[in-house]
């Protein structure tokens, strides 16, 4: 445990480094010029102008040498501080945390909800290989994974919000607004999941240790409980915790379908406009939610395997 | 058959715990709020009648007061007067004076960044009840300057010691219950409005950028005012027996902006051969599904004061079209380009994705003018590219949406675009000194004749070439009542709605 949590620290300290470099980086070669993209962003295509560019290129110092900017912004990064967006003129950090409720409740909720249809679906199939529901779990899950998540979001629109009128198609003020983004995230989620479940499931079925239990007289209840479940959470476990790269890559384009005002939303934006400190500020939160659900998996994992805890130790 | 009687079940209970909640009044756009900075996000502010200015427009665009009762120029043309309202209160019970008019007109981001900019100010004071501006030269047009969203007036309390907005706290019919920017702000009635209380209580807008959902959400009654519908979707909404549709031409033009200094465009004859090449007719009828929005000059014919009736519509002409192109000795060769001096006649073409008809147009207009022999090759980037390569003189051809009337007085946008010197949305190393004369004479005192010869002149010369014009279509629920569409957008005149029990 100890172990993991020292190489989790040294991970944070490495990611906040290389994080605000590449993003740095990455902005500065970008083409186009910065303080006419800021500018933009500020006043839209009806009050953009070279002129009011450079104003905004005086305003912001954006003439500054690189390797300067580069300073400038590590310096502010080690007083913990994110600075201000330079479109809305906002902290960031007020920015973020406004914006990263909303996402963690989409997030959460997707992941709850992801579950939820792929633990039972996965177990039945691998329980039940080639069966009906197996065969209609596959076809379902290619279906869920192929259809493009913004196509998805106004098929679920057209027949929850207009055919049965029982769920708002978008926006945001309690919990019925987050029913369609999280069910159009699941289900992309769950396509994979309950695949990877079904088939670690039929390993574990598969495997000498659960044929003895068979040979024991164990019934299916029991030996799923015993010797399924388990055996089979581990792979499935850090599968999940993968799966969060493509929570945070799906809610990029769900929130701007349902109008919900997450942080994916206000990166696209922010990397749109080059609003170089909402963008460091963003991707450095996102990055140390990725090591902690990745040490969240670890910790799992090891609970579940006495073998890792031993590796670990 | 008793399975099937359940789900029904089941669904009724749902929709009735749902719909027991009572609803604001939602209203729904595509633009998002970049902020609290008037001079950025004013014009959400401006619409949703939370801040005012101090002048005014009625649903038809014609100036009428607004914070200021009344205002008048001296003889020399120098020097404006506006005589601020009385008894008008802040939503934080402060009130209105001349001197708070002055601290919001002379805020540095206002007179350097906003679109006072363009005004030959001399000085803004605060003289007893009246605000006093001193211009450098004549400009007709003030007035209508202070209509735009960026000259919103703010109580005191918006702003922090640094004279930076913190709050918006204006004098309109609604104030901000809260904003979660950049997508919503939560509205309730101002009892203490100085034109009387509001007829609804609480109103809430949502910025949704995606005409597809907001198409879904009026449809599905989520939202009861939306703005800005695609036209692809308009035609299953006029159907919906419980939606009203309202459309409007606003002063806003799908235009061809030109580089005169190209080698392939300088010459007249090659302008006027790209402007009868195109089949604007077509394009407005199955792109932008309504052919009225055919462009043959700047402004539609709703703009009664600036559309010029002589000017007819123009028509595809290719056989036109080819002999413009061979008089200015471009030769078709057997590929079916022109060539002259060994140079092939191909064009780039810029334009942007943020109005979704652009690309499509764009690529109508290269299939076109490949009739005529000219290669175009369309540009899909950045709105700011076309600004960039303006700057840098590298553009040649862009297709863009511009809006006309930044101000209720097109006079403005003229003058910024095709005054001298051209400018990034407007002409591009034009110069044309009887234009230049009217303008100036217009900056004087305003005439509908010179108006007439101005919109002449730009037919004639085509430093840009008209496309189409462009509507606004708003669809409401029908239990909404009284609702105005205003062609300039600055208002929603939500104060006005009312609802149908």
């Amino acid at each position: 445990m100890k172990k993991i949590i020292i190489t989790r620290v040294i991970q944070v300290l490495m990611l906040v480094l290389l994080i605000s470099t590449v993003s740095f980086i990455m902005m500065q070669l970008l083409p186009g010029d910065p303080a006419l993209k800021i500018a933009a962003g500020r006043y839209g295509p009806d009050g953009v102008t070279a002129e009011i560019a450079q104003s905004v290129r005086m305003e912001l110092g954006l003439d500054k040498s690189m390797f300067q900017a580069y300073l400038d912004s590590l310096y502010q990064l080690f007083k913990f501080d994110l600075g201000y967006s330079l479109i809305s003129g906002e902290k960031v950090i007020h920015e973020i945390q406004t914006q990263m409720g909303y996402s963690l409740y989409l997030a959460f909720f997707s992941f709850l909800l992801s579950l939820i249809f792929a633990i039972p679906l996965g177990i039945y199939s691998g329980a039940k290989n080639n069966g009906i529901i197996d065969k209609l779990g596959f076809f379902f899950s290619i279906l869920f994974r192929a259809i493009p998540p913004f196509i998805l979001g106004l098929l679920l629109m057209y027949i929850f919000s207009i055919y049965f009128r029982i769920l708002p198609p978008a926006g945001f003020e309690n919990w019925k607004y987050l029913v369609l983004p999280s069910l159009t995230l699941a289900l992309g989620l769950a396509a994979v999941s309950n695949r990877l479940i079904k088939e670690s499931m039929l390993e574990v079925s598969n495997s000498s240790y659960y044929a003895y239990g068979k040979y024991k007289g164990l019934t299916d209840l029991t030996l799923i409980n015993r010797h399924g479940i388990r055996n089979a959470s581990i792979s499935v476990i850090a599968y999940l915790g993968l799966q969060s790269i493509y929570l945070i890559e799906g809610v990029v384009i769900v929130e701007s379908i349902y109008a919900f005002p997450g942080i994916g939303h206000a990166l696209v934006h922010a990397v749109i406009a080059r609003d170089i400190p909402m963008i460091q500020g963003t991707v450095l939160v996102m990055g140390l939610f990725f090591i902690l659900i990745n040490f969240f998996t670890d910790m799992i994992t090891s609970t579940l395997d006495p073998r890792l805890r031993i590796k670990n130790a | 058959m008793l399975k099937n009687n359940r789900l029904k079940l089941i669904l009724l209970i749902c929709f009735m715990v749902l719909s027991l909640e009572a609803k604001d009044i939602k209203v729904i756009g595509p633009w998002e709020i970049s902020g609290i900075e008037p001079t950025q996000s004013g014009f959400i502010f401006s619409r949703m009648q939370v801040a005012e200015t101090l002048v005014s427009t009625d649903e038809k665009g014609n100036l009428i007061p607004g914070l200021a009762k009344s205002w008048s120029v001296s003889k020399d043309g120098l020097l404006w007067k506006f005589d601020i309202r009385k008894n008008v209160a802040f939503q934080d019970n402060t009130k209105l004076d001349a001197k708070i008019v002055e601290y919001n007109l002379t805020r540095e981001n206002l007179l350097k960044k906003s679109i006072l900019r363009y005004l030959p100010i001399e000085s803004i004071h605060a003289v007893n009840n009246t605000i006093e501006i001193k211009l450098s030269s004549q400009f007709s047009a003030l007035p209508a300057y202070f209509a735009h969203y960026s000259t919103i007036i703010l109580s005191k309390n918006s702003f922090d010691k640094e004279g930076k907005i913190i709050k918006v706290i204006g004098t309109g019919a609604y104030q901000i219950k809260s904003l979660t920017a950049p997508l919503k702000i939560k509205l309730t009635r101002f009892d203490k409005w100085w034109k009387g209380k509001a007829n609804i209580k609480n109103i809430t807008y949502l910025s949704v950028g995606k005409g597809e959902t907001r198409s879904l959400m009026i449809k599905s009654h989520e939202a009861d005012i939306a703005y800005s519908l695609l036209p692809i979707s308009l035609k299953s909404l006029k159907k919906d027996s419980t939606l009203n549709t309202t459309i409007v031409t606003i002063p806003r033009a799908k235009l061809l902006k030109v580089n005169l200094a190209s080698f392939f465009l300088k010459d007249i004859n090659v302008r006027r051969a790209i402007s009868l090449a195109l089949d604007r007719e077509n394009m407005a009828r199955i792109i932008l599904k309504n052919e009225n929005l055919a462009a043959n000059q700047l402004f539609p014919p709703s703009m009664k004061l600036w559309n010029n009736t002589n000017i007819k519509p123009i028509k595809q002409n290719i056989t036109e079209a080819n002999k413009l192109l061979d008089k200015a000795g471009w030769v078709l060769k057997s590929d079916g380009y022109r060539y002259k001096d060994n140079k092939k006649f191909e064009l780039s073409l810029n334009t942007y994705p943020n109005r979704p008809d652009l690309p499509v147009l764009a690529t109508a207009i290269q299939s076109q003018l490949k009739e005529v022999g000219i290669d175009v090759k369309v540009l899909i980037d950045s709105y700011t590219e076309i600004v960039r390569k303006h700057k840098d003189n590298t553009l040649e051809l862009a297709l863009m949406s511009r809006n006309l009337a930044l101000i209720p007085n097109p006079l403005g946008t003229l003058l910024q675009d095709y005054g001298r010197g051209g400018a990034d949305w407007g002409a591009m190393n034009w110069t044309n000194e009887k234009m230049f004369k009217y303008l100036a004479q217009l900056r004087k005192k305003d005439n509908k004749d010179l108006h007439n010869k101005i919109t002449q002149i730009m037919y004639e010369d085509l430093p840009v070439i008209p496309v189409a014009w462009s509507e606004l279509a708003v669809v409401s629920n029908k239990k909404i009542k009284n609702l105005k569409v205003d062609p300039f957008e600055l208002n929603y005149f939500l104060s006005d709605i009312k609802l149908d029990k």
